[in-house]
């Protein structure tokens, strides 16, 4: 297991200028949404009254926020960015991921060059259709869940330590999620390297536990 | 005259396709149609006094949205005009299928809610009446949002039913109930009055209780009860007690000899909360103890008598005169006895779409659009009246508009010309604006900065702070100014213009400015921007600002790149 790490770490070397670009790409989003924050939640923080003036007062503000969500155009506004921004981001992941998969892979055959942008070209197209159907995985459970977490949250809406009984279903989406997300990562890999999907997936059932570890340490 | 029109409601009830079921979808304040719940009205017979019948000479009507599916108004061409000082008998036969309870009339069970069971003549309004400059008739369909309109007439109803039921009905009954050949035979009899409306179940608890005081010569009180609520009887003649005492001191004599209360079962729950003459419906009796809702029910459609059935507006087209005048006698008479204040601050904030409050009950389309500008919207406006020129002038406001339209038909500009009389002003803007017009008030605290003008030991600092009016106008707007040390300053600001500037020097910068700090404006809807801070600590803003950032970009992080 070592010395898998160890040539993990050395690829990650060779490969320094991906990192970097990632690094400017993770930064800019940061900068930017940082931004669109701060453009949205100043002026309402500079609206709340604190300590009240008037007994109503917060009440108010939490029930016209409640109605800004719903009927406010400059709130919707804010929902269409960053709904955009999400959209805009999930369609490029799969190009990113299938540059970097692609990337390792020649790496640990040991090949040297930019391969970044040719596993964008090569390998982009299919990574998306594995993106598809991960997203259709993820999002199919909110059939049964968004129910019962709208219950959950209106009855939390009353009392807020009836919140409490929501976390269960959101930690069960969760973790279900990181099981698709990593099963998947391994059928990309088994379909990048050549050496075939359902092998890799396999491989990847049996090294579940300790690459989980691995990931829970480097977190 | 050579045609009469009737209004056949029960026919809104008819298919998925009349225009009430279209613009209603089936489903009134929180009651839905139970499946199969259709109901009719079928002619079987119409004839003059000769006998002559009018079958072939009747055609329905749909002058709103020619919808030909709504067969809810009726014209009928006469034989020979009737000309004017002239009069003209028919008699008819009809059938009516009753819906199944969830929009004010119909069954639930054995208890029957016989609210718009007849062919009820549409209004011929005179010229001037309300305000037309030619005669001719009111004519409109039954629609998902709308009450009634009808004239003054005199009622004498016979009523069978089957011996074990109890009827509960508009005006007196001549006559004790007989029983004939298995059946029980009810006759009433009600004049001054616009409609008739009757009830019956065999559940009904009765209780009757006279009534009388300084400004109401005696009236019996009758009760008819669901027995889920039969140990609330006291509150419920408590209620109306107090509804007939004070509303006839204020609004005027409750004329009638009976005032029947009925209280529906909780599948009737659709035919509750609704005022017919001399006969109201509580709301379905389901909890049982409930709150002041019980009351303020039974109180609003007691006023209900006042506006609507004395003051017998056209709820067609200018719905707040009853549903805004009742609310705010309801509120008036629910702070006095109960001591229950409504929160009108908040009650505003819901009116998100305003309209104007003269327009037809059925052009409010979005979602709770109609309850908000008739009922909240309405009672605002009269409440900023009261405001404006003082508790006594609006006394006397309302004890004029209501003795001198009684029994007649009062338009809006009725009302403003009584408000106008009794000021000795204009009241034009005002009406134009948030009567005739959309508009609320919406007073904000724009910006605020903060310059120092000299440091050192008596430092001094100008605060300039901008007050914009983004809605109607209002005379008087406080704004109140807090200052970093905690003084405090209250200024007034005329409302004229769009925009203000104050420009306040204090040996401490401003904290903090807010317009109208107490809520005393009602028809500001939107009170968050009422309230501004001169300014934050950075670390405060900065840790806000990053946290949501990162909740953000842990979110989109989880799922993309
Ligand atoms: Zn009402």
């Amino acid at each position: 297991m070592r010395t898998y790490i160890a040539n993990g770490w050395k690829s990650v070397k060779d490969q320094f200028y991906v990192i970097i670009i990632l690094f400017l790409y993770q930064l800019l989003w940061g900068y930017f949404l940082y931004r669109l924050v701060e453009s949205a939640v100043v002026p309402l923080l500079m609206r709340y009254p604190d300590p009240p003036p008037n007994q109503l007062s917060q009440a108010l503000y939490y029930i016209e926020a409640q109605m800004g969500l719903s009927e406010n155009s400059t709130v919707h506004a804010y929902l269409w960015i960053l709904l955009g921004i999400g959209v805009f981001r999930m369609l490029l992941t799969p190009f990113i991921q299938a540059g970097i998969l692609y990337g390792l892979q020649q790496e640990y055959k040991g090949l040297r060059g930019l391969f970044f942008f040719q596993g964008m070209r090569r390998y982009g197209k299919s990574i998306f259709i594995f993106h598809i159907v991960e997203w259709i995985l993820l999002a199919a459970p909110a059939y049964w869940l968004l129910p019962r977490l709208y219950h959950v949250l209106i009855s939390g809406l009353q009392s807020q330590l009836l919140f409490l009984n929501g976390v269960p279903y959101v930690v069960a989406w969760l973790l279900y999620g990181y099981i698709v997300h990593q099963l998947l990562l391994y059928m990309q890999f088994g379909k990048i390297s050549g050496s075939g999907m359902v092998s890799s997936l396999w491989i990847g059932i049996c090294n579940s536990l300790p690459i989980i570890g691995i990931s829970i340490c480097l977190e | 005259m050579n045609e009469l029109y009737f209004h056949l409601y029960p026919n809104a009830f008819a298919s998925m396709e009349t225009t009430f079921m279209k613009e209603s979808g089936g489903k009134l304040r929180n009651d839905s149609m139970p499946s199969n719940g259709y109901g009719s009205m079928t002619l079987k017979g119409m004839k003059t006094e000769n006998g002559l019948s009018l079958m072939n000479r009747l055609e329905y009507v749909q002058p709103d949205d020619g919808n030909i599916k709504d067969k809810t108004l009726m014209k009928v061409r006469l034989p020979r005009p009737v000309k004017g000082g002239e009069s003209i008998t028919l008699s008819m036969q009809y059938e009516v299928q009753l819906p199944k309870i969830f929009a004010r009339m119909g069954t639930a069970g054995n208890f029957v809610m016989a609210g718009q069971w007849f062919p009820k003549i549409s209004v011929y309004e005179p010229a001037n009446t309300r305000g037309r400059s030619t005669e001719g008739w009111n004519l409109h369909q039954y629609h998902g949002n709308s009450e009634f309109y009808a004239d003054f007439g005199i009622y004498s109803v016979r009523i069978h039913v089957p011996k074990n039921y109890t009827v509960a009905a508009t005006g007196f009954p001549v006559q004790p109930a007989q029983n004939k050949n298995g059946e029980k035979v009810y006759q009433f009899y009600a004049d001054d009055v616009h409609d008739f409306a009757w009830s019956a179940s065999p559940d009904f608890i009765v209780a009757e209780e006279p009534f009388s005081s300084a400004e109401v010569p005696g009236v019996r009180i009758k009760l008819y009860l669901d027995p889920a609520h039969k140990d609330l009887k006291e509150r419920y003649f408590y209620a109306a007690k107090a509804a007939l005492k004070y509303f006839s001191r204020w609004y005027g004599t409750y004329p009638y000899s009976t005032l029947s209360i009925v209280v529906p079962p909780e599948a009737g729950n659709g035919a509750g909360g609704m005022e017919y003459p001399t006969l109201v419906t509580a709301f379905g009796a389901k909890d049982e103890s409930p709150g002041y809702d019980l009351e303020r029910t039974v109180i609003h459609e007691i006023g209900h008598q006042y506006f609507y059935g004395m003051l017998a507006s056209n709820e067609f087209e200018e719905a707040w005169l009853d549903e805004g005048f009742t609310s705010y006698a309801e509120d008036k008479l629910m702070e006095q006895e109960y001591g229950v204040i409504p929160s009108l601050p908040v009650q505003s904030t819901l009116i998100s779409t305003p309209a104007p409050l003269t327009q037809d009950a059925w052009k409010y389309t979005l979602p709770n659009q109609y309850a908000l500008n008739v009922y909240y919207r309405g009672k605002m406006v009269l409440k900023t009246i009261e405001q404006s020129v003082g508790k006594s002038t609006m006394n006397k406001i309302m004890a004029r508009y209501t003795g001198k339209y009684r029994f007649g038909h009062p338009t809006t500009s009725d009302f403003q010309k009584i408000v106008e009389q009794a000021t000795g002003k204009s009241w034009k803007s005002y009406f134009d604006q948030y009567v005739y017009g959309e508009q609320m008030a919406d007073f904000a605290v724009d910006q605020i900065t903060v310059q120092k003008k000299k440091s050192g030991s008596n430092p001094l600092f100008e605060s300039a702070i901008t007050i914009s009016k983004n809605g109607g106008n209002y005379d008087k707007i406080p704004i109140l100014f807090t200052f970093k040390d905690g003084h405090k300053l209250k200024k007034i600001w005329d409302g004229s213009g769009k925009s203000a500037v104050f420009k306040l020097q204090y040996t401490s910068p401003l904290a903090w400015a807010m317009v109208d700090p107490s809520y005393n404006i009602v028809l500001d809807n939107k009170h968050m921007n009422n309230y501004l801070k001169a300014d934050m600590d950075k670390d405060v803003l900065f840790r806000w600002n990053e946290s949501i950032t990162k909740l953000i970009e842990t979110l989109l992080g989880s799922l993309s790149w």
